[in-house]
Parts: structure tokens; C-alpha cells; sequence
């Protein structure tokens, strides 16, 4: 096992996402809550950043939390938006998918709500495709990310023992994102949408920490499985015994990521 | 140069290295890790007057395991370090632990105060740990715990803080990764029901909390709350240090000698 720059920070060749890509951050201004702040007040605040000009909202997630503190009339929040997955519809003048998660913090940096938000905005307004990171967990995505796992020894090596498939599976206010490898003897044999016989395993998380995790500058898995964001279904034994399996992958993802924002 | 020995405690050796020959500071190692975490460390605290006396606790690296292992009682872990200052006769030392090292001496400051000098407690807080939970039966059966090398191996590296320099972050995940799980899930459980808040006030010698900002397992705001129980007690929040700063930082000992002049002025 060692420790690649890439695995950790980056630091040397790190280059952020591009405005309006995948794991591209936008803040508004900070807007004032009118001084009866209701329901509506607070979901304006979701929509204060369509991703970009003339989008159209097409779906909203907002799980309220049972422990969220109401928001105080006149206080000072601050929206924070991040493009989590891109879907261009085929052909040159279709539109395109775009989810958001969106944050609110107060004046103290402290998180008091979250929503996912889907928009449709026209081909011209946005950057172009980015195969690498615009919908991550997708099979088109899992494809690419299999060609270049099958030139790695040390994949090969990880799962030289396993007999399964892998599934990687991102959630977003449009659905879910999901992709299964099939994997016999040290090779992948097979990338789709779902596996004949089901993934051994499938790790889930929403799009915004796929977003993160893979465009990010530091390699977060161990942080975002401590806290959490990453739901195991099927057997969580394999899921351990490929541990290295699995940050092998990831650091594929990145790597692939990285090379393509570079050119 | 430094010597080793071994200690007859209760029948069972323990392994204790020594650095120089100032005053004395006891060092305290992490969770199913061994004095060799302080290997650059204790020299260095050595070169500045200091006399580095590094454990490995029972179980761990080259000291027989506890009568009663697995140990999963980090107080039992303190009487224990007690014993080996009693029995090498050493005189108000201070105390320098990390993680359950850094409990394990807290625990100690609760229980004889008035003998020590002072105490450096790194990585380390008050309350019950993480979920508080008992161990899980199948974390000690190698059969429910599959991959615990790669596991241990991209945890620690994941503990450690952004600003250290790969190869170093390298060498750390490597030598950790040699860990025994038969004995860090004790510690660890050890970890998560260590509580000690309502003695922290008991705690009267001079006291420095250490936290590395980067150390997603030791929240910092903790800390604060652990060191605003001891009386007298200082926090230093190192940006960019993870959950080892006695392995992380090249200058620990400039960081020791500084904490250590500060508590002196008490």
C-alpha cells in the first residue's frame, strides 16, 4: 500500500472545478429574512441560485430535520449552491439536467437547512460536457472508470480473490445514479446499470459527497465513511475485505477527473 | 543513546525505553501502537533537558499482555504507568500522552496530582468517546474482521493532518498498520467509555490540552470543554496537525519545550 499525493491532497497539481462543472461551489449575496419569516421565505433562500441564467426549478428535495432550529425574522443567511451531477440530453440543442445541493448557514457559519435542487437550463448557458464527473455513478461514468481500472496491477491484485460485483449508487432530488462491476478473478467483466445476479455490495451516498469526495482536493472516504454519508447495502463483510478495492477506485475517479481537467 | 528494560509488574514484563537524563517526562503512546511513536520524539525532548521514559502499555509492542488481557480500561491502564514511576523511583515527572495515551495520563493527573509536574495530554478528552459504545463481540473473531491491515492502514493516514508531508503520512499509516486488533478494539472500547469529567476538577498540577484542528476524531470544541474543567488548564489547536502530533510534527520538541515553560510559569 502507499500513499499517492493524489490520495491525500493534491496539492501540487490540484485544480478546483471549473464555474458551473461538478463540485463547483457559488455563494449569493446574503439575504435578510423578512421580519415574519415563514415557509416560503425559506425556500426562496433554495432557489437564490439557479445554475444558470434562465433555468428552470424542476425538482426540490427539502428534508426538514426535526431538530432544526426555526429561523429568526430579520436574521442574516448566507445560500451556498453545489452542481452535483450534469444531464445533457442527446443532441446538440437539448437541454440539460442540472442538481444542486444547496446549503444555508447563519452569520456564526453554523448549517441550518439543506434542500437538493433540479433544474433544466438550455445547452447554451452551460460549460460543456464533462464525462468525468458530470454524472458520477452512472453506468457511462462506471464504464470509463472500468478501462482504466483494468490496466492497474494493484486493482487486479485487490481483487484477485473476489467473485461478486460492486455496485456504486449516488442519490440526487432526479433519482438515483447506479452502476455495478463484475468482477471474477482479478478482472472486470462485465459494467452496467445492475449485474445479473445483484451487487455483493453497493455503496450509496448522495450526490453531493460523490461530488465532493471526487472532485475535491483531499481524498475524504475515510472522513465521509466516519461520519456516516455512505450507506453499505448487501454484504458489509466484502465491503470491508475490499477496502483497498475500493480506495483503488476512488483514486481512479479522481486521477480520471484530474487528467480531464488538465486536457 | 538511549537504554531499555524491561519491569517485572505483577509478574508480567513491561517494556520501558529512556532518552537523557533532565526531567523526567513520561510518554504515553495511542491505541494499539507502542512506544515507537515517539522514537524521534523522545530523543529530541532528550537534547532539551529532558528525560524521555517511554512505555509500551501491556500488550502492546514488547510488553507481555495484562494478566487479565484484553484490558479495555484505560484507568487500569493509569494505575499501571503509576507503578512503572514508582518502580523507577522517578520524581515529579511530567506526563505526555496521545489518544488513549492522552487519557491514560488525564486519568493519572485525577489520581495523583500532587506528585507530578505537569501534564501534556494530546488527542485526548474527558467525556466518553465517540458513541460510547461496548465492543462489538466479532471485532476481536478474525472471521467478522476482514482487511484489518488496509483498514488500520488508510485510517491512520485519514488521522493524520493535511499539512504533513505524504512520505511522512506514509510512514505513519505503515507503522500503525502493523497494529494487533486483539488489542486495539480493547482500547479503543477502553476509548469510548473512559469517562473521567467529574474528577477533571481534581486534576490541580499544571495542565496543557493539545488538539490538531485536523483530527477528525478529537472535535475540537471537546477539548475546550475538558480543559475548562481543570483548573487552570491551557488549549493549543494546531492547524493542520491531525490525531499524532509527536509523529506528525518535525519540530514537537520546540512545541514540548514551549508548552512545558508555559506550564513551569504557574
Amino acid at each position: 500500500m502507499s500513499i499517492d499525493p493524489i490520495f491525500l491532497d493534491g496539492s501540487d497539481s490540484y485544480q478546483p472545478p471549473l464555474p458551473g462543472a461538478v463540485g463547483s461551489v457559488r455563494s449569493a449575496d446574503p439575504a435578510k429574512l423578512p421580519a415574519s419569516a415563514g415557509p416560503a421565505a425559506e425556500l426562496e433562500l433554495f432557489l437564490a441560485l439557479p445554475p444558470a441564467p434562465g433555468a428552470r426549478l424542476v425538482g426540490l428535495t427539502w428534508a426538514g430535520k426535526p431538530d432544526a432550529r426555526p429561523l429568526r425574522g430579520g436574521e442574516v443567511l448566507l445560500p451556498e449552491a453545489t452542481v452535483t451531477r450534469r444531464r445533457f440530453e442527446s443532441g446538440d440543442d437539448g437541454d440539460v439536467l442540472i442538481d444542486q445541493d444547496v446549503r444555508v448557514t447563519d452569520d456564526g457559519g453554523d448549517l441550518v437547512r439543506q434542500a437538493q435542487a433540479s433544474w433544466s437550463a438550455s445547452r447554451a448557458q452551460v460549460p460543456g460536457p464533462e464525462p468525468a464527473t458530470d454524472e458520477i455513478a452512472s453506468p457511462a461514468w462506471g464504464a470509463a472508470l472500468a478501462a482504466r481500472l483494468g490496466g492497474d496491477a494493484a486493482f487486479a491484485s485487490s481483487v484477485s480473490t473476489f467473485d461478486g460485483s460492486i455496485g456504486l449508487a449516488s442519490r440526487s432530488s432526479a433519482g438515483l445514479a447506479a452502476v455495478e462491476f463484475r468482477i471474477y478473478r482479478g478482472a472486470i467483466i462485465e459494467t452496467g446499470r445492475k449485474s445479473l445476479d445483484g451487487a455483493t455490495f453497493a455503496v450509496e451516498a448522495d450526490a453531493l459527497t460523490w461530488a465532493e469526495l471526487v472532485t475535491g482536493r483531499y481524498d475524504d472516504w475515510v472522513r465521509i465513511a466516519a461520519r456516516g454519508l455512505f450507506t453499505v447495502r448487501g454484504s458489509g463483510f466484502q465491503y470491508l475485505r475490499v477496502t483497498k478495492t475500493l480506495r483503488i477506485m476512488v483514486w481512479h475517479a479522481r486521477k480520471m477527473r484530474q487528467e480531464a481537467r488538465l486536457g | 543513546m538511549g537504554s531499555a528494560d524491561y519491569l517485572d509488574i505483577d509478574g508480567r514484563l513491561g517494556f520501558v525505553e529512556t532518552y537523557g537524563s533532565g526531567r523526567p517526562v513520561l510518554c504515553v503512546h495511542t491505541a494499539g501502537q507502542h512506544g515507537f511513536q515517539y522514537r524521534y520524539a523522545a530523543r529530541a525532548i532528550a537534547e532539551r533537558g529532558f528525560q524521555a521514559i517511554v512505555v509500551d502499555l501491556p500488550g502492546h509492542g514488547r510488553s507481555e499482555p495484562a494478566a487479565d488481557s484484553p484490558v479495555s480500561d484505560l484507568s487500569w491502564y493509569g494505575d499501571w504507568c503509576i507503578r512503572v514511576l514508582r518502580e523507577l523511583a522517578v520524581d515529579r515527572p511530567y506526563l505526555l500522552g496521545c489518544s488513549i495515551g492522552g487519557k491514560i495520563v488525564l486519568d493519572m493527573a485525577t489520581k495523583v496530582p500532587g506528585e507530578l509536574s505537569g501534564v501534556v495530554a494530546m488527542a485526548a478528552y474527558g467525556q466518553r468517546g465517540g458513541k460510547g459504545r461496548s465492543a462489538r463481540p466479532w471485532g476481536l473473531e478474525d472471521s467478522g474482521s476482514p482487511s484489518n491491515r488496509e483498514r488500520s492502514f488508510y485510517g491512520h493516514a485519514a488521522l493524520v493532518g493535511r499539512l504533513c508531508p505524504p512520505e511522512v503520512t506514509q510512514m505513519i499509516a505503515e507503522m500503525h498498520a502493523r497494529e494487533d486488533w486483539q488489542i486495539t478494539v480493547p482500547d479503543q472500547t477502553g476509548w469510548g467509555r473512559q469517562d473521567i469529567w467529574d474528577d477533571l476538577p481534581k486534576i490541580t498540577c499544571p495542565t496543557y490540552l493539545v488538539v490538531g484542528e485536523d483530527d477528525f476524531g478529537v472535535p475540537v470544541a471537546r477539548v475546550r470543554a475538558t480543559a475548562a474543567r481543570i483548573p487552570g488548564a491551557r488549549v493549543d489547536a494546531l492547524p493542520g496537525v491531525g490525531h499524532y502530533p509527536m509523529e506528525e510534527l518535525a519540530d514537537f520538541a520546540d512545541h514540548f519545550e514551549r508548552w512545558i515553560a508555559e506550564l513551569d510559569e504557574r
